[in-house]
């Protein structure tokens, strides 16, 4: 049984992750400066579902063949996008020279040795790592907020496919691998994850309003990685400046406990055979997605449909009997 | 095993493989990209690393170069012709000159990721000359040239390289810092384009109302040998049924006083603030006028028009422009009475 603050804090990183190098990129992408709108309906949205969830048994679920079956391939699908998204970060902008391999080895290292130390290891890092994120995070806000630029989010013209799709891609992104860590609890403090999924999808609004107010639309959708060139505007106290490696460690920080999370929910559901499962796993991700960019592309284009088909799988999974 | 991980994690997380050391890069301070002859011409200004800060004799920064008819050609060469790997994130400044189209130029400089794009465009004549310039003031000439450039507030956000582009290709005109070299690098102006198409540098006279629109301080304003200075200033674009409103309020103190005026007197302060919004008024609106009528609009207005009447889409030339010009003197330093 962990806490309900880890549970927070796992549902906020949770919520959090699926958006670097994806979630605001496709959203700006599908829905330019109306994105605020459509991710703030989309989070709205994502709340009232997750309300619903909270009440179902997905601990009891995960414990049927059909329910390993269904979770294990959504954290396989987290922890493979997770590991893209380390390697593109690292190695577009810190190790440029150096092979994915070597990038993404260390990673699932890291992970496998989180995952065989369990989860009680995995929350207490959560908690350490938490200080961290909302210490860069309010930095950052107080950096950006008077950058903004009120005009960026004008016109408020509206596409009606593209609206609804943003907002149906945003529910997806954010809720979607929190049922990861609900299949994980045997108990759960309903309150709890959504307190963390609602400070999680503010901070993601946030920064969303920051990349609109800041770029505008036009340039936010010009950039691969609006988030992190978001990061190269920083400048503190006039003098600090090319701060973004530093603080992009918050990318890194919801990278490594979602993949952790979703590890963990892999060696539950696959007991003694995590081990050779990680091997296949990490081949696949090697040459299949880090190593061939076509394919992480259809990650970026399909990601919101198949975390969708996951949600609607999620809802009709049967209710918690109440005592 | 624990042992094992650790020594793993200690070789590869550390980012060993891409190990280089400070003196086996090339600091990359300013970059100039010029036109000569259909053909390419890229310098950098590099910091020399080895130098000794406490030094005189040693050489700070040095120059290469790299020339051809395709810009990448020209980046590679000038790539070679340096001994030391290239390290782009550092760029202060890159100097253009007027006959280089800023959107053949960004598309590389966008998409490398090794080059940080928080930099200001520059214009110039000859950027080899500002280049091999020695200052008194600061040995690098990038960095030189980028204290200049928040002297005259153009540092904000908005001017960065990245920012510029961005208006170009959504078709807004901007409007450029041009730097020349007078006994010292000095911002002698600003060159305005019609889009990507460079038009002209505004004259002095049209620099120094731009100066005070830019909210730049201690510009004096002059009006029958009387002046004062401007030290807070404010321009507001208020877009109301299809006009535009252009709202400068400014606060001034006086610089000198040829005129009797009894400072003492709160109705001098509205006398003398009324004939400095009268001069003002005139400056302004014969400034934009004039920019009105060749259709560039550097501040930006047509954007905010077309933000707000998205359907009109209008050019600068059409919109309806009205001024509304404040300057409140309330300052009249240590002395009540001029000194005549």
């Amino acid at each position: 049984m962990i806490s309900n603050r880890v549970q927070s804090i796992l549902a906020f990183t949770l919520s959090r992750c699926l958006y670097f190098g994806l979630g605001i990129s496709f959203i700006i992408n599908k829905s330019n400066n109306i994105s605020i709108i459509t991710t703030l309906i989309g989070f709205i949205l994502g709340y009232i579902l997750l309300y619903f969830l909270t009440k179902k048994n997905f601990y009891n679920f995960f414990k049927t063949i059909p329910g390993k079956i269904i979770i294990s391939i959504l954290a396989l699908y987290i922890v493979n996008y997770c590991a893209i998204a380390f390697n593109i970060l690292s190695s577009n902008f810190y190790l440029v020279n150096t092979p994915s391999i070597l990038i993404i080895l260390p990673f699932f290292i890291l992970i496998w040795y989180g995952v065989k130390c369990g989860l009680p290891t995995i929350s207490r890092l959560s908690e350490i790592l938490i200080i961290i994120s909302i210490t860069i995070i309010t930095i950052l806000l107080i950096t950006f907020l008077p950058n903004i630029n009120i005009n960026n989010f004008f016109p408020i013209i509206l596409k009606e496919n593209n609206f609804i799709l943003s907002i149906i891609s945003t529910t997806a992104f954010s809720t979607t691998p929190i049922i990861i860590l609900l299949s994980l609890l045997k108990e759960y403090n309903s309150k709890s994850i959504l307190k963390g999924y609602t400070f999680g999808c503010i901070s993601i609004f946030l920064a969303l309003i920051s990349i609109i107010g800041i770029f505008g639309s036009n340039l936010a959708n010009m950039y691969r990685y609006p988030e992190y060139k978001l990061l190269q505007q920083v400048t503190l106290f006039d003098f600090l400046e090319n701060q973004e490696n530093f603080f992009a460690v918050i990318w890194f920080i919801d990278l490594l406990m979602t993949a952790l999370i979703s590890s963990y929910a892999i060696k539950v559901a696959t007991k003694d055979k995590f081990k050779y499962i990680c091997i296949i796993f990490v081949l696949i991700n090697y040459f299949f997605f880090t190593n061939n960019y076509q394919n992480s592309l259809f990650i970026y284009n399909n990601t919101n449909i198949i975390l969708l088909i996951f949600l609607i799988i999620s809802i009709f999974i049967k209710k918690q009997k109440t005592n | 095993m624990k042992k094992i991980i650790l020594i793993i994690f200690i070789v590869l997380l550390t980012g060993c493989y891409d190990y280089r050391e400070l003196n086996d890069i090339a600091i990359i301070s300013g970059v100039g990209i010029s036109k000569e002859d259909n053909e390419y011409k890229v310098i950098y200004e590099v910091i020399n690393t080895e130098a000794n800060k406490e030094s005189s004799n040693d050489i700070k920064k040095y120059n290469v170069t790299g020339q051809d008819k395709e810009l990448i050609n020209a980046i590679s060469k000038a790539n070679e012709a340096l001994a030391k790997k290239p390290y782009f994130e550092q760029i202060k400044v890159l100097l253009i000159t007027k006959d280089v189209n800023i959107l053949d130029i960004s598309d590389y400089i966008f998409r490398n990721e090794r080059i940080n794009t928080n930099f200001y465009l520059v214009l110039c004549d000859d950027i080899e000359e500002i280049f091999d310039f020695t200052s008194v003031n600061e040995p690098n000439n990038s960095i030189a040239i980028s204290n200049l450039i928040k002297k005259i507030n153009y540092d904000k956000i908005t001017n960065l390289f990245d920012f510029v582009v961005d208006n170009l290709i959504q078709g807004y005109d901007i409007y450029l810092p041009y730097i020349t070299i007078d006994n010292e690098l000095s911002l002698d102006s600003i060159g305005i384009y019609d889009n990507d198409t460079f038009i002209r540098y505004l004259n002095q006279e049209e620099y120094r109302i731009f100066k005070y629109l830019n909210k730049v301080k201690d510009i004096p304003i002059i009006n029958n040998n009387n002046s004062i200075k401007i030290y807070n200033s404010k321009l507001n674009f208020d877009i109301k049924n299809n006009k535009v409103s252009i709202k400068y309020n400014s606060k001034g103190s006086i610089n000198y006083l040829s005129n009797e005026y009894n400072l003492r007197d709160n109705n001098s302060y509205k006398e003398i603030s009324k004939t400095f919004s009268d001069t003002l008024y005139q400056e302004v609106s014969n400034f934009i006028n004039n920019l009105q009528k060749d259709n560039i609009d550097i501040f930006g207005i047509t954007k905010l028009y077309n933000t707000k009447y998205y359907n009109d889409k209008l050019e600068f030339k059409d919109l309806k422009l009205e001024y509304d010009i404040k300057v409140d003197v309330d300052k009249a330093g240590t002395s009540f009475k001029e000194a005549k």
